[in-house]
Formats: C-alpha cells, structure tokens, sequence
C-alpha cells in the first residue's frame, strides 16, 4: 500500500518543531534546577547535566523527524470509514469505518490557534484515533461530513 | 415491592461504618506499633487510643448521615435513587437503559434476605457502578429484573399504575413471571473438581509462599544458623524437602479450595435476549446482562487443561460489572470438554459457529521471529539489567550464579516465544465474524468477534516486513469501559489486507 489519501497543511511541521521546542524548555529548566539544587545542596551533578543532555538529544531526533513523519502522514475519508496511515520504516494503516464512530471533537491549543489549525479527534466505543492539524474549514467539514455519514450509517 | 421510596436496610449502615474504618487501615496499623511495638510513653498510648476513638465516631456519625440520606425507589418508570450528605443527588435509571445487574449476596445476609445489588447502564467513563444498593431485600432486584423484562411495561406505560395500584399490578405479575429459561446450565461436581484440578493458580501462590519463606530466613536469627551448622548437613536437607513438600501441598489445597468455593453451584442460563451466571459459596454472586453487551466471545485454555481437552469459555463485556473486578471477563462456562464447546455454546450465544473454522496458522518460517522477540526482549529488559547491575553492586560470587539463573529464563523464555507462534492463528468465519487466536504466558486464548464488535482496525508493517510478505494485525475490541487490542503477529501480509478489506472496504 502506497500513500494514499490526504496529507496534512504543510505548516503543521511549524507546530511539531514549536511543540518540540516548548518540551524542551520546560525540560531543560528542569535540568538547570537540577543543576542547582547540586550546587547549593551538593546533589550528585550528573543528574542535571544528563537531563540537559538528554533533552537536547530528543529535541535533535524530534525536528530530524518531523519532515519525515510529515512526509508519510496521510488521512482518507471515505463515505463508509476514515483511514490513517503514517510512518514509512514502521508503516501502520488504521480503519476507522463510519459506524463505529461515537464522537468527533476539534480541539485547538495556543500553537494549532497561531497557525490557524485544528485537531480533529475520532472515538469509537474502545478507540481514540487523531489527525493532528488540518485548516479550521476542513475541520468542520470533516466534523459535519462524520457525523452525518454515521448518523446515517446508524439509521440504515 | 412498591415504589415508595426506601431506605437501604439497616444492616447496610454497619456495611458502610466497616468500610469507611477499613479505609483508614493506616492509622490502626500506626497505633497498633506505637502501643505495641515498643515500651512507649502513657501519653503517646493515650493519644493513639484518642485517635482510634476518634475515627470510629467520626466514621460511624459519618456513616448515619449517608445511610439517612441515602433512598431509593423501585417505580414502574425507572429507578431511583436519592444520595448525598451536602451535595443532593437523584439519579433516575429507567429501566430500559440498565445493561447489567449484579447481585452479591455474602453468606451472613443469606438468612436477613439481603444482598448487595450493582446497577450498570451504557454511560460509559464512570468506574463505579451507576447505582449501587449495599444492602436491600432480594425482591428489589427481583422486581428490577421483571420490569427489565418488560412484564412490567404494561404497568410503566399506564397512568394508573402510577398509583398505588403498581403495587398490585407487580404482585399479581409475580405469580406468572419468572419464564423459564430458553437455556440452562448448571455445572457438576465432577465439573467443578475438574476445573479446580487443572486450575494453575496454584503457581503464584506457592511462589508467594516460597518468597515468604526465604525472606522469614533472612530474619531468622544467627543462633539458628549457627546450631544448623553444627547439625549434620543431612537433616538440613531434609528439613528443606519437607518444607517444599508442605508449601506445596498446601498451595495447591488452598487455590484448590478457593475455586471451588468461587465457582461453587455456578449457572448460567439465557432467557429470550438476557444471560445471567450465578456462583460463589461465602458469597453468591449473580450477573445478568444484556446479550448484545457481549463483545467478544473468549475460549481460554492453559497448556496443562489443552492437555486434558477441557476449555473455559467467558465474555468480553462492554460493562463494569463483571465476574472478576480486575478483569471485566464474565465467565459463562468455566469448564467444558473441547469436543462439545461450539454446540453447547451455541445454545447461549446463538451468533456462534456450529464448527470450529479452519484457522490458519502463521507460516512455520516467521515463527522464529517470536522466539528472537522473547529472548531479545527478556535479554534486554530484564536479565542484562541484572547481571549488569549485579557486577556493579553486588559481589562476583552473585553472578556467578545470576549468569546460569538468566540464561535458564532465557530458555524458558525462548519455548514461550515458540508456544506463541505454534498457537497464533487467524481466520474469517463467514460472513461476518472474525476467529483470532493468540498464545499468551503458556494460555491458548481464542476469541470470536463479530464485526459489528471491532471497533477499528490496523495493519503495521515495517519496511524489512514487506518483501518478506509478513504483517500484524491488530484488531480493537470495547471491554469494560476499556479497549482490548488483540494482535495477529507476523501473518501473512496477503491475508492480512484481506481481512482488513473484508472488515473496511479500501478506497
């Protein structure tokens, strides 16, 4: 199976990278504290200065991969199911068909709001499936265009 | 039964009382230390005991005010129950919503005619119970029952059985309901004796005991070993024998016992849409449940009953109330000889196969990759870690004997990976279910999903997975208020995207 189906808006790989950067603050803060606390109470240092370099290493495998999971991000939605694939060395494809769907809900945090994107989460009675970013239009057409096709499904 | 509102009986009071000072266990522990454990003070004995008082009125007081405002009534149109110290909670749950019902009765409250009922209905997210009656007469949930079965909807749907007429009308209903059972079942001695022979709880308990033993050594004191040392070595060892023999013996007896008071005059029985088991001696534990909350249909069977062609056969809920609080399985057959499984089955669970379908097994040349799987996954997480850390911590004499230790689990570990492999297989039973077996920790598991019940479906394949043709497969299955992810691993690709195309045409 190729790629097949949508990719995502190009500018959701400025979410991931701005995602990426924020963790690592907050977890090199955590390392500089670390840090601290071995200065003023003789913690072992070694503590802080592994947390530091660990999160500079995620944060460099993090935007290494970001152009790749990009690349290899695809959703379909078809009149009868929604399928996700991703990856490309660990390929997964998931089918979500349209009557197993409970629930479609967008959510927008500060990043997704500032490159004007929308998630769009799918649940089913046991599942909880994701498309990380898509323009707030698609968004609400996706939203309308599910839950009419599964109420449908269901009134059949 | 009339639809007044009730309160719980007072018996519930005390069940509430013991639960709330069972709760707050640590501080009887701290004062049972601080008073006993070593020559205290007066004041820190009179300060615990004041502690202990206090918390047994304070609990009891508390206990009273929820007992007081706790009420219930048993309506045609539904049930409903009023709760709450400061925030005041009605909860109506009509009838038709309620998806399980279950009844624990405790051998005390037998003689009173009391038991504890758990009301379940579709909202899903909540862990606890929708309603729950911690001690009422067994005529609640009888009537419960019958309204559920729509002998009282006729008294629901009148005006004038809203009065004190229902009353009547349930009663006069009474004496012509209870239908018999379009199926029936109630396991045997010879069953039950079966099923708790060929149990393997036995093995965590003994390992629990063994574990006991050898840390009460370590505690034992120097003089012991030092009069040892002095004894002949052989009495030593046979002191050791009978030990094990003892740990043992009595392991096995008290798993033994424990299923068989568990599984104690267990019965299931199917009336029109509703299944409902029944077990249990100290406490009598009955669940009835709509059929189309059933799931997935679950044949388990550990490699020593595989032996003996005997089958325990349970459902996957998609409810709280279950058999077993860890795992939401109800248990509809707990022993059943393998030849005869699909036709009794069926009697229940009428969607069943008649046959067992060919499965078909994942092909013998990925089978090793299970093998490398187990022993790389063990190698890496747990035996290297240890031997690592042995080297670092400990003396060399420890891993010395770490080394054979783990390369023993390592073997163990490796025939695991193949039981799974030779077990694993996969088919569609036309049209519309799916069989999927896995091997699990020495266990054959076998599941029947219809698929209406898989809720999604995915296909991984890694890059060095495609040329060679091999996929997994994942399907999802609701249980309990959970998911269940039950994976086929290194199948063929081919039949893989031909399940996936049978469950979800591709674009």
């Amino acid at each position: 199976m190729n790629e097949t189906g949508q990719a995502l808006p190009a500018n959701i790989q400025t979410v991931w990278r701005f995602n990426a950067l924020i963790w690592s603050v907050i977890f090199l803060i955590g390392g500089l504290l670390l840090l601290a606390a071995s200065h003023f109470w003789h913690w072992p240092s070694w503590l802080g200065l592994g947390v530091i370099g660990l999160t500079v290493l995620q944060l460099i495998v993090r935007l290494a991969l970001v152009p790749y999971r990009y690349r290899f991000l695809r959703y379909n939605i078809t009149p009868t199911a929604v399928f996700l694939q991703k990856g490309f060395f660990f390929r997964k494809n998931e089918a979500i068909p349209i009557t197993r769907i409970q629930n479609v809900t967008l959510e927008q945090g500060p990043l997704l709001r500032w490159q004007q994107l929308q998630q769009v989460n799918i649940e089913t009675a046991s599942t909880a499936h994701v498309i990380d970013g898509v323009t707030a239009s698609v968004a609400d057409q996706l939203r309308t265009r599910i839950l009419k096709l599964a109420q449908e499904a269901r009134d059949e | 039964m009339n639809d007044q509102p009730h309160r719980l009986s007072p018996i519930a009071l005390l069940i509430l009382w013991v639960k709330n000072v069972i709760a707050l266990w640590p501080i009887f522990v701290g004062g049972f230390f601080s008073v006993f454990g070593s020559k205290k003070s007066f004041k820190e004995f009179l300060f615990w005991l004041g502690l202990i008082l206090m918390v047994i009125v304070l609990t009891l007081g508390w206990s009273i005010l929820r007992y007081l405002r706790f009420t219930y009534a048993v309506a045609p149109d539904g049930l409903t129950i009023r709760s709450g110290v400061f925030i005041r909670k009605t909860n109506h749950i009509p009838y038709d919503r309620i998806q399980t019902v279950q009844r624990q009765q405790w051998f005390f409250l037998k003689p009173l005619g009391l038991e504890q009922v758990s009301i379940e209905t579709a909202g899903k997210e909540t862990r606890k119970a929708e309603g729950q009656l911690a001690a009422v007469p067994t005529a609640v949930a009888d009537t419960i029952n019958r309204y559920r079965q729509g002998i009282g909807t006729e008294a629901a749907t009148s005006p004038a059985a809203e009065t004190a007429d229902a009353d009547a009308a349930t009663q006069t209903r009474v004496i012509n309901a209870e239908p018999e059972p379009d199926a029936a079942y109630k396991i045997n001695s010879h069953d039950l004796n079966q099923y708790a022979l060929t149990s393997l709880g036995f093995i965590p308990f003994i390992t629990g005991m063994l574990w006991v033993l050898n840390k009460a050594q370590e505690y034992l004191p120097d003089s012991w070993y030092q009069q040892a040392e002095h004894a002949i070595t052989g009495l030593a060892i046979y002191l050791l024998i009978g030990l094990s023999i003892i740990v043992l013996v009595l392991g096995f007896a008290i798993s033994y016992l424990n299923i068989i008071q568990k599984y104690y005059h267990f019965t299931l029985d199917r009336t029109g849409n509703e299944l409902r088991t029944s077990r249990g001696f100290f406490q009598t534990n009955t669940v009835s449940a709509r059929l189309s909350r059933v799931q997935a249909i679950r044949f388990k069977q550990s490699i020593l009953r595989q032996w003996f062609h005997l089958t325990t056969v349970q459902a996957l809920l998609a409810s709280g109330a279950a058999d077993d609080e860890q795992s939401n399985d109800l248990v509809l057959m707990p022993v059943i000889r393998q030849r005869s499984a699909m036709t009794d089955m069926r009697k229940f669970i009428s969607w069943l196969p008649a046959v067992i379908p060919d499965l078909q097994p994942i092909p013998v040349r990925n089978r090793w990759y299970y093998v490398r799987n187990m022993v790389l996954g063990n190698l890496a997480l747990i035996v290297a870690p240890i031997i690592f850390a042995s080297v670092l911590w400990l003396q060399v004499s420890w891993w010395v004997w770490l080394l054979p230790v783990g390369g023993l689990w390592l073997i163990i570990m490796a025939l695991q990976g193949q039981y799974a492999a030779t077990t694993a297989a996969i088919t569609i039973a036309p049209p519309d279910q799916l069989v999927i077996q896995v091997g699990e920790v020495w266990t054959r598991q076998r599941y029947y999903v219809r698929k209406k019940d898989i809720q999604a479906m995915t296909l991984a394949q890694s890059i060095w997975m495609k040329p060679r043709g091999i996929a997994h497969l994942s399907i999802h299955v609701r249980k309990g208020n959970s998911d269940q992810t039950i994976t086929s691993r290194y199948m063929k690709a081919d039949l893989a995207k031909q399940i996936l195309s049978w469950y979800q045409p591709l674009p």
